[in-house]
């Protein structure tokens, strides 16, 4: 079946810019590309029927260029864009203006992208759509208040600071004598940080795992609930290195609800296109924590246990078309595998590295998937992310899967940069993963526990 | 009324194009000047200095490259200085359309890249005497493409 777009515009770059330009050419609709400057001998504009440089390296000029983005569309005759992910993924202003200017942005709405990118206005909404969302407080104004909201959630509690971030006025707590103390202390540190001393409390989970449900909807009605995704090996920073599908160690009961959920939440926020619900498993609660309005870097895992095209129903979603599939239609199938191979240094805190690779060997053979830009030759500019490579492993179950990846990994060769790759393999090795349904607290104690190790090695 | 304004216009346009023009006569450079008020258009013809012919084609832009990167055998003393294009649009030339060898001032627009509607002009940069034209009227032009070379260090 073709989709009925005559030419789609890329806005993006590296894996997930050939990823839709595949997705494109396998439903014979011709492809534009923009690079910055740095990335002119990149992969991506090889690949693409046209090209068009819209600015220099540094992103805020050339991939965030919105006026040279959309110029290049009306000029190339693309009548839809697809934004990839990160970037102008989640920008309502820039759906609106594509819109605005006859061009079919590939993702949801722009009041879809609004309301979930802000954290109050998509909480609220899952609130009245009755989604379970973390227990907590409004500005809290006195230790009363407070203490009687943690006697009804129950201790741990954590007081967050309404103007936070990094960790500024942030103080869980324990027990309630620590209450009192924690409050007044956090509100003095938040007010000499942020000039607001404003503080709230929310349910502490203390070792949550990241368990995520891919959704797919079209303009006719039509929600597809694709399964979950575990992502909680996540480095320090929150950001994901290895995920999987399906999640590991969940009951069927965890499941039906968790979907159920995900389907009123669709249905309130009238989304349409690919999204991915983002949720904090505690046992067998969980709670809502944000939305991505876009397609996601882990999105092959689902894809490959669906055995589904999410681009390609993106592409048709974005044409007026219905999905080419039903729920009746989805049987997951064996158990998929994703990891991150990074230009990054583990040993030094996940630093970027940038430079230009030496040696590129990509791993192949039974169930193993690789998206990638690289090649031989190919410099890693310093201005983007840092992702080289996803590879996928599929396997019948979960430890074919692992023993799978860490196959595909060994055979992975990439010389001129530091990547994840040998800490990747230490990872699917460890028993604690292999055992499976490790919380978001689990990559930060492995790494502290190597560094005590070397510290003791070396004295 | 209109028509004596656009005359004046006119005459005031060659008048402000001429006078550079007759400097560079007196330079020596120039053999040949020819004005053409009814098609408001300029043409200049400079002695004998070899130099790629200028059709915009990709074939120029990859001489005025290998010019820039000073390897190719009959690189010119100076490289040349580019104008490029910082916005993606369409090139629309300025009337009359400047040619090779013409010196123009740093002001002098030659044109502009019209984009969203919006007309972002081309400018001579520091100005001098333009020695490419690597750019047709109507082309789409992304950003940093060359549109004119200037001889360098004017």
């Amino acid at each position: 079946m073709k989709a009925g777009l005559k030419k789609v515009l890329i806005a993006n770059r590296g894996e997930i810019a050939l990823r839709v330009n595949r997705a494109c050419h396998e439903l014979d609709i011709p492809t534009v590309a923009i690079f910055s400057e740095a990335d002119r001998e990149s992969l991506h504009v090889k690949r693409a029927d046209e090209a068009f440089c819209v600015g220099p390296g540094p992103s805020a000029r050339s991939y965030l260029n919105v006026p040279n983005i959309i110029s290049a569309a009306l000029i190339s005759g693309a009548d839809a864009i697809h934004p990839g992910y990160g970037f102008l993924a989640e920008n309502a202003r820039f759906a609106e203006i594509c819109r605005d200017h006859g061009i079919a942005f590939i993702g949801p709405s722009p009041d879809a992208i609004r309301a979930m990118g802000d954290k109050a206005t998509a909480k609220r909404i899952m609130v009245e759509a009755k989604v379970p969302v973390t227990p907590g407080t409004d500005i809290v104004e006195s230790v009363e208040e407070a203490r009687a909201f943690a006697k009804r959630a129950g201790y741990p509690v954590l007081i967050k600071a309404t103007a936070g971030g990094g960790g500024k006025g942030m103080r869980a707590v324990h027990a309630g004598q620590e209450l009192e103390q924690a409050l007044s202390s956090a509100s003095s540190e938040a007010l000499a940080a942020f000039g607001d001393g404003r503080v709230y409390l929310e349910k502490l989970i203390e070792r949550p795992r990241h368990i995520e449900v891919q959704v797919l909807a079209d303009t006719h009605g039509e929600v597809l609930i694709l399964g979950e995704r575990d992502c909680s090996v996540q480095k320090p920073s929150h950001q994901k290195l290895i995920e999987e599908a399906p999640g590991p160690r969940l009951g069927a009961e965890f499941r039906r609800a968790l979907y159920d959920v995900a389907r009123d939440a669709v249905k309130a926020v009238k989304y349409v296109n690919a999204g991915t619900l983002e949720f904090l498993a505690d046992g067998d609660a969980f709670y809502f924590m944000e939305m991505n309005t876009r397609i996601q870097v882990e999105h092959p895992v689902t894809e490959a246990i669906f055995d589904i095209d999410l681009v390609k129903e993106q592409l048709r979603v974005a044409a007026g078309e219905r999905l080419s599939y039903r729920q009746s239609d989805l049987r997951a199938c064996g158990h998929a595998i994703e990891v991150r191979v990074n230009a990054e240094d583990p040993a030094n805190n996940f630093a970027p590295a940038a430079g230009t690779l030496k040696t590129v060997q990509l791993p192949g053979g039974p169930g193993i998937r690789v998206d990638t830009h690289l090649y031989e030759g190919a410099s890693v500019p310093p201005y983007y992310d840092s992702m080289l490579a996803k590879i996928i492993a599929h396997g019948r179950d979960r430890d074919e899967a692992i023993a799978r990846m860490v196959r595909a990994l060994r055979e992975t060769v990439v010389d001129g940069v530091k990547t994840t790759v040998p800490f990747c393999i230490e990872v699917l090795t460890d028993p604690e993963f292999a055992a499976g349904g490790v919380d978001i607290g689990y990559l930060p104690r492995l790494l502290a526990r190597e560094s005590r190790l070397e510290a003791a090695a070396v004295s | 009324m209109q028509n004596d304004e656009r005359e004046s216009d006119v005459r005031g346009e060659i008048e402000r194009l001429v006078r550079p023009l007759l400097q560079t006569f007196d330079e020596g450079d120039l053999v040949r000047l020819a004005v053409d008020e009814e098609e408001f258009a300029l043409e200049v013809v400079r002695r004998n200095r070899p130099r790629a012919v200028t059709t915009g084609s990709e074939g120029m832009t990859g001489i005025a490259a290998a010019d820039l990167a000073g390897g190719a055998p009959q690189a010119p003393e100076r490289p040349m200085e580019l104008v490029t294009s910082d916005v993606v649009g369409v090139f629309r030339g300025s009337r009359p359309a400047v040619v090779i060898g013409e010196r123009v001032a740093a002001s002098r627009e030659l044109g502009y890249v019209e984009a969203l509607g919006i007309r972002n002009p081309v400018r001579a940069g520091r100005g001098g005497a333009i020695a490419a034209i690597m750019v047709e009227e109507g082309e789409p032009v992304e950003y940093g493409q060359p549109l004119f070379g200037f001889e360098g260090g004017e």
